[in-house]
């Protein structure tokens, strides 16, 4: 069982993405619709993995990977977006994302890349 | 008294949202691969409105409306409607330095204003062809689309009366703002589609959210 965090504005994207995730794990879920409420719940629920948006009104994905790397430098954040440009890519790895899917999320890669998440060690 | 057929409610909107959000991603990767040219994505909004509001909506939207420039491109299908790319106060002959390399080999021989419509027509089909393409396709459609026409200030709000006046009596209308960030040039791209489809729409969105819910 893990604990997992997700942030998007969307609703529907979270529930598309909650319904990749498989139900039988036990996995704890919190979710959050800003990246300010990522920052604010992580170090309190201290997730294994975050999934988050790049593009959400007020404190955007990419400010949030940010500040959650600086809280933990160590936090595996797998960004699910629909801006999948290349340098958009490049800036989030940078930034030290775990991973980047994108939107829409497919099943077998949002639980490839949660089985990645929770099998490596916290660097 | 409110129509349920007329509204979309909170869930829909938010899946349209998302819907064009992916859209909008998918024609910022094609214009960064084709252009390369980097788009700052922003959340879209969807609105129903009567027609005749649809443009003191734009006007509010975008408050400086001198020297504005639009690309417009009909599509048709189960979705069908106009999609206007408006670029305001000159915006859009920034975007012209895409060519910078091309138009010094070309030394005198190019007319400005020829150039500057050839290139956003050329970057508005490319915006417009990738949004609602993915749109329609998310939403199980196909559609097929209407040659882009470039409008200049004083074509713009009579085109989009002429096509406004004309639908029926209410609009629902996506609304996105886009950043090319190294030209630091913004635009708006707004999908104006009939009422009509409401029905259409809402069974295709209870379709998308089937394997959700």
């Amino acid at each position: 069982m893990a604990k997992i965090m997700i942030i998007d504005d969307s609703l529907v994207a979270r529930m598309s993405l909650k319904a990749c995730i498989p139900k039988d794990a036990g996995h704890e879920i919190k979710e959050g619709n800003d990246g300010s409420v990522a920052i604010e719940l992580y170090p309190t629920f201290n997730p294994d993995v975050t999934f988050m948006d790049l593009t959400m009104p007020g404190v955007d994905g990419m400010a949030a990977l940010a500040e959650i790397r600086r809280i933990d430098p160590a936090a595996k954040v797998i960004i699910l977006t629909a801006d999948i440009q290349t340098r958009t890519i490049e800036r989030v790895m940078e930034l030290g994302a775990f991973g980047l899917l994108k939107k829409p999320p497919v099943k077998e890669a949002v639980q490839a890349e949660l089985n990645k998440a929770l099998t490596t060690e916290k660097q | 008294m409110s129509n349920p057929l007329r509204e979309l409610t909170e869930l829909e909107k938010d899946a349209l949202q998302e819907i064009m959000n992916i859209g909008f991603g998918r024609a910022a990767a094609d214009l960064a691969e084709i252009i390369n040219l980097h788009v700052i994505l922003s959340v879209p909004h969807i609105a129903v409105l009567q027609s005749d509001e649809v443009i003191s909506y734009i006007h509010k939207q975008i408050p400086d409306t001198t020297d504005m420039s639009m690309i417009t491109q009909f599509f048709s299908g189960k979705f069908n409607g106009g999609s206007f790319l408006v670029f305001p106060h000159g915006e859009g002959r920034k975007l012209l330095r895409i060519f910078d390399g091309e138009m010094a080999l070309l030394g005198e021989n190019y007319d400005i204003d020829v150039l500057e419509k050839e290139t956003l027509v050329e970057v508005g089909n490319i915006i417009i062809g990738a949004c609602v393409g993915k749109i329609a396709e998310m939403l199980g459609d196909v559609v097929t689309y209407a040659p882009p026409r470039f409008f200049s200030q004083d074509q713009i709000f009579e085109t989009l009366d002429d096509v406004l006046n004309s639908s029926d009596s209410f609009a629902i209308l996506f609304k996105t703002v886009f950043n090319f960030e190294q030209y630091n040039v913004s635009g708006y791209l707004f999908l104006v589609s009939q009422h009509s489809i409401m029905p259409w729409l809402k069974q295709a969105i209870a379709e998308f959210l089937g394997p959700y819910e």
